[in-house]
């Protein structure tokens, strides 16, 4: 599904040179859920950013669904990332502006799409996070676990191959926290969603499959 | 997605009511003032009066006069000597008129002096410009040349004399000469130069025929083909007839003539930009007022794109997830220029509120005698090309700066 191979990712500023990630080589397979650990700075979120096309590698090649990406072109990356990718925050960034049905929509506005199949596809994520009854509240009149899972539904919206999740649950009470580690887990059981989750919380990370632990920018094996 | 862009601009439009007030206001009072200004520019290019067939005649209103040893220059508009030895020899025209300027009128009511404007005019006159008569009647050829003391007034004019009563075969007083009244005109607005006046009598019935002498001074012409198609050969046989065949009192003194014939917007042109040429340069007055018209939207531009550029710092989260979820640089540009040209549709609807109102201000108030603003579809192009013109030029560079954001700094807050 996801292969990184050799990648090194360095930061340059006037005089100092910074090694996010070094020689990190990671397969995610094909419906498999996979949790990242290890202390602030590490660089977790920098794979994350890779991983998601948000950022470049330094060095280094990405495949997904088993093509290289060749091109960081602007318009190349933002129809990968459209067509087979979903990224949920950990502070949510839904759009406080729009309503909850229209922050669902979001990925399918980039696509060739009817008004009445987005909507459609809109209302069916949203019934599949449990928030059909929410569709015209604006953001700001939910919970933060409401939040997160308008912003689950709309990073599953467009049904990509897969799902990132940058602290998913960082902002929320445990609880709340473990709601949303439910759809998370059902989302990868039973509609078979791949999944890579950036987390702290070592317990939500035991209940992944897989643990990738980050440290100074390299796996630890 | 139109609609969603639609529904970002305006709950953002909504969320800084300080921020909207200042870029509505800005975009408001610059497109009224140009609106005012291009209006102006419109009732005086295509009037709605008398001269509204003015594409079928030039007009001579300057004259510069040089003498041999190119020591004295005399520049003013012509005078009837030159016009009826020299613009009375062209063929091309199918009629040509010649008439003063307006000057002012004295008459007496009840004791109280009134000043009105007194047009001297041929017969002619009334045959080139499409005066729209209420009572009676204009005068004819006849009485023309026989220096009839008839008169044809404006319908203000005639209230001012008469009252409510009709006017027609009354008689009145102006300049001490008594006309008898033939004829009553709806009123001429002022920006109509060459038909603007409020009492029209003939010519030939100045007190003296001193009229006669003097190449410069107080007349003007029109030349007037019924094919409008016509025109350039007029200009170009009158100013080979001033450059081959100028007729002057005294060569010596009066030895060159230069003149032209000209359009509505060469007339301004040449009021604006010189008077010494042969051909008045229309395109360089248009050119003149689109620059300044670029200008004058720059300032309020600069200061539209420092508050959207501001603005999308505030936004840069928004800008990130539409990037992450598969937004190319293209379409946030095209989102952006949407919300602006929105906000700027607004503002430039508020604009075309504010200009119509102060026109009708204008025109209640009679600051500009006799005129009366229509705001034709031209201006409605206009205003809305200007919307479009600053709509670009504000939302662009913001747009493209919004668009070079990298999506992780974004989604972190910042640039």
């Amino acid at each position: 599904m996801l292969k990184l191979e050799e990648i090194n990712k360095t930061y340059h500023t006037d005089k100092i040179e910074t090694i996010a990630l070094k020689d990190i080589n990671l397969t995610v397979k094909k419906g498999e859920f996979i949790s990242i650990m290890g202390p602030s700075g590490c660089g977790k979120s920098t794979l994350l950013n890779i991983m998601g096309l948000l950022d470049a590698p330094t060095e280094g090649q990405i495949k997904i669904s088993g093509a290289v990406i060749e091109s960081y072109d602007d318009k190349n990356v933002a129809q990968l990332r459209n067509q087979k990718i979903g990224f949920i925050f950990q502070s949510f960034h839904l759009i406080q502006d729009l309503r909850v049905i229209d922050n669902v929509e979001l990925p399918l506005l980039y696509r060739k799409m009817s008004a009445k199949e987005r909507r459609r596809l809109a209302n069916q994520a949203l019934e599949r996070v449990g928030l059909k009854a929410r569709t015209d509240h604006f953001p700001a009149q939910l919970s933060g676990g409401q939040q997160q899972r308008v912003a689950i539904a709309r990073a599953i919206v467009g049904k990509p191959d897969l799902l990132l999740a940058d602290e998913p649950t960082g902002n929320l009470d445990s609880h709340m926290g473990n709601e949303i580690m439910q759809i998370l887990e059902s989302l990868n059981k039973d509609d078979g969603t791949t999944i890579v989750m950036v987390t702290h919380d070592d317990e939500l990370a035991q209940r992944t499959e897989r643990i990738v632990r980050v440290y100074d920018g390299q796996l630890i094996h | 997605m139109f609609k969603n862009y639609l529904m970002t601009a305006w709950k953002v439009l909504l969320r800084r009511k300080v921020f909207s007030f200042i870029s509505l206001f800005g975009i408001s009072i610059t497109l009224a003032i140009l609106l005012i200004l291009t209006t102006l520019l419109d009732n005086y290019l295509y009037p709605m009066g008398p001269e509204k067939n003015n594409q079928n005649f030039l007009s001579i209103n300057r004259l510069t006069i040089i003498s041999k040893d190119q020591q004295s220059t005399w520049s003013s508009q012509p005078g009837y000597q030159f016009l009826a030895e020299n613009v009375n020899r062209l063929k091309a025209p199918e009629k040509i008129s010649f008439f003063t300027g307006f000057n002012d009128g004295a008459s007496f009511i009840s004791g109280d002096k009134i000043i009105n404007k007194l047009r001297r005019t041929d017969a002619t006159y009334w045959q080139i410009l499409d005066f729209d008569l209420i009572h009676g009647r204009t005068y004819t050829d006849e009485e023309f040349d026989a220096g009839a003391m008839v008169a044809v007034i404006s319908q203000t004019t005639s209230k001012e004399f008469f009252g409510t009563q009709n006017s027609i075969n009354k008689s009145f007083i102006v300049n001490n000469q008594s006309f008898e009244v033939i004829g009553v005109a709806k009123d001429v607005s002022f920006f109509e130069n060459i038909a603007y006046s409020d009492i029209w009598v003939p010519y030939t019935t100045s007190p003296s025929t001193s009229y006669k002498l003097g190449l410069t001074s107080g007349w003007g012409a029109m030349l007037y083909h019924s094919n409008k198609n016509m025109l350039p050969e007029m200009q170009s046989e009158y100013i080979n007839l001033l450059q081959e065949d100028f007729i002057s009192p005294d060569p010596e003194q009066y030895h060159t003539a230069i003149s032209g014939a000209d359009t509505p917007i060469e007339n301004l042109a040449r009021d604006i930009i010189g008077a010494d040429n042969y051909k008045a340069d229309s395109t360089k007055l248009i050119t003149l007022f689109m620059l300044l018209a670029v200008v004058f939207m720059l300032l309020p531009s600069i200061n539209l794109i420092n508050l959207n550029i501001s603005r999308i710092m505030e936004r840069s989260s928004e800008i990130g997830v539409r990037k992450a979820f598969g937004a190319s640089s293209k379409q946030l540009v095209f989102q952006f220029i949407i919300e602006n040209i929105l906000i700027t549709g607004i503002g430039g609807i508020i604009g075309l509120l504010i200009s119509w109102l102060v026109l009708r201000q204008v025109e209640s108030s009679q600051l500009i005698p006799a005129v009366q603003f229509s705001f034709s579809i031209n201006t409605f192009v206009y205003g809305f090309s200007m919307i479009f013109v600053f709509a670009l030029i504000s939302g662009t560079y913001p747009a493209y700066k919004m668009s070079k954001l990298h999506p992780v700094d974004a989604l972190k807050g910042g640039a």
